[in-house]
């Protein structure tokens, strides 16, 4: 499904970006975040025309991967915005004390930092995953009504009058947005149920 | 070159204005200790030898381990171990996996279990490798913290206020314990701490930054 390519390219995207302010002590001016959040400042239906010119001016008119990169706009600054904060609320002496037992930066991020926060990362899927579910208008106008998702299929239903159609793709948009954050409450519990340490974090 | 921690004419300047300057040799199983008010600059200095300092500050001259210059080493390739104040053991690993964190590759699965086990006995921890870190006493963080860092077989240790977080009877036991291991493995120990008692129980030179 469009959804989990989407929420995990932006996760991955994020934690890079996260990754390399902390590695290289960067940090974004306030312009890149302005950047960052106006896709979501900005109403879609005034946004949506401008991606699709500029989509259509690139040649990426057809198929999944416009659809992909459309929603990709909208479900990163999502993803960021959840994930930012504990990711930079890590205690960076932690770090310190792994390269002092000689784990290289990468050793360091899969081994200390991206177990530690695996609840928030779980949870910033989720979110990510629901809005990437959630829309409808840029998979509309991006995938020029040929590409078909269970929000678009779900809307076109709504206007019909099949109850028991409807009521079954309500119930499954329903579980898209809420088994993501199911899972992102349960794996970390069960993961880490004799990690007492973790259970708050 | 000679075994052991030197600094050489290291000075660490903010803004333009310099903050602390150190120029000192710690032999092997010696202890230089480092007294200062907070924001003297002590932690900073750790953080230049960790090769962890901050971009806002400007650090000039050499750090030498054992005759290798490590001024311009990657964090991880010093082998310059650090105990901070808090024990800092990793929440997601067991005790066992904290200890063996620090293990270079190498060994049959069961060689590696035997050492944990070894150094577990060692601290009086014997059958605590499964534990939940979290359930440790404060005291028993702190020694397993020590031994954490004594298995990656650091060249020299760096002591960040190390025991200004226990108790005053848990206090004398786990410092000397940490003296104690560092001279066994003939390890420099360079400590930063506010704390007269501390200073005076390290025995090794003490230097008073910030007046």
């Amino acid at each position: 499904m469009i959804a989990i390519t989407v929420a995990l390219a932006a996760l991955v995207l994020t934690i890079g970006c996260l990754e390399a302010e902390y590695r290289y002590g960067l940090s974004f001016s306030a312009r890149a975040v302005w950047l960052l959040y106006l896709p979501l400042l900005v109403p879609q239906t005034a946004f949506l025309p401008g991606l699709q010119t500029l989509m259509l001016n690139i040649g990426a008119d057809e198929g999944r991967l416009p659809v992909m990169l459309a929603h990709l706009v909208f479900v990163l600054p999502y993803v960021f915005l959840s994930l930012a904060d504990p990711f930079r609320a890590w205690d960076t002496r932690m770090g310190t004390i792994a390269a002092a037992l000689r784990a290289s930066p990468n050793g360091v991020l899969w081994r200390v930092r991206l177990p530690m926060l695996l609840r928030p990362i779980l949870t910033a899927l989720a979110v990510g995953l629901a809005v990437s579910v959630g829309q409808y208008l840029a998979t509309l106008l991006i995938g020029g009504g040929r590409v078909a998702t269970l929000t678009t299929e779900a809307v076109a239903l709504a206007s019909g009058g099949d109850r028991r159609a409807i009521g079954v793709y309500g119930l499954m948009q329903t579980g898209a947005a809420l088994v993501p954050f199911a899972l992102a409450l349960l794996v970390p519990a069960i993961v880490w149920r004799n990690r007492k340490g973790l259970r708050d974090g | 070159m000679d075994k052991g921690l030197s600094l050489r004419n290291v000075t660490i300047s903010k803004d333009g204005s310099p903050l602390l300057s150190v120029h000192d040799d710690v032999g092997p199983g010696e202890v230089l200790t480092i007294m200062g008010p907070s924001g003297v600059g002590k932690s900073t200095l750790l953080a230049f030898i960790t090769g962890t300092l901050s971009p806002n500050f400007v650090a000039e001259g050499e750090v030498w381990l054992d005759g290798d210059n490590v001024t311009n080493a990657a964090p991880h390739q010093r082998r310059v171990g650090i105990l901070f104040q808090d024990d800092l053991l990793f929440p997601h690993l067991s005790v066992g996996a904290n200890l063996a964190f620090g293990l270079q590759p190498g060994g049959s699965l069961s060689e590696r279990r035997k050492k944990i086990e070894d150094a577990l006995d060692e601290i009086g921890m014997s059958g605590f490798a499964d534990r939940d870190p979290a359930t440790l006493s404060g005291g028993q963080k702190a020694r397993v913290a020590l031994m954490r860092m004594l298995l990656s077989e650091p060249c020299g240790l760096l002591l960040d206020e190390p025991f200004s977080r226990l108790d005053a009877a848990r206090r004398a036991q786990v410092r000397d314990m940490v003296f104690d291991r560092a001279k066994v493995r003939k390890l420099p120990v360079l400590m930063v701490t506010h704390d007269a008692e501390d200073a005076h129980a390290a025995g090794g030179k003490i230097m008073t930054l910030g007046e």
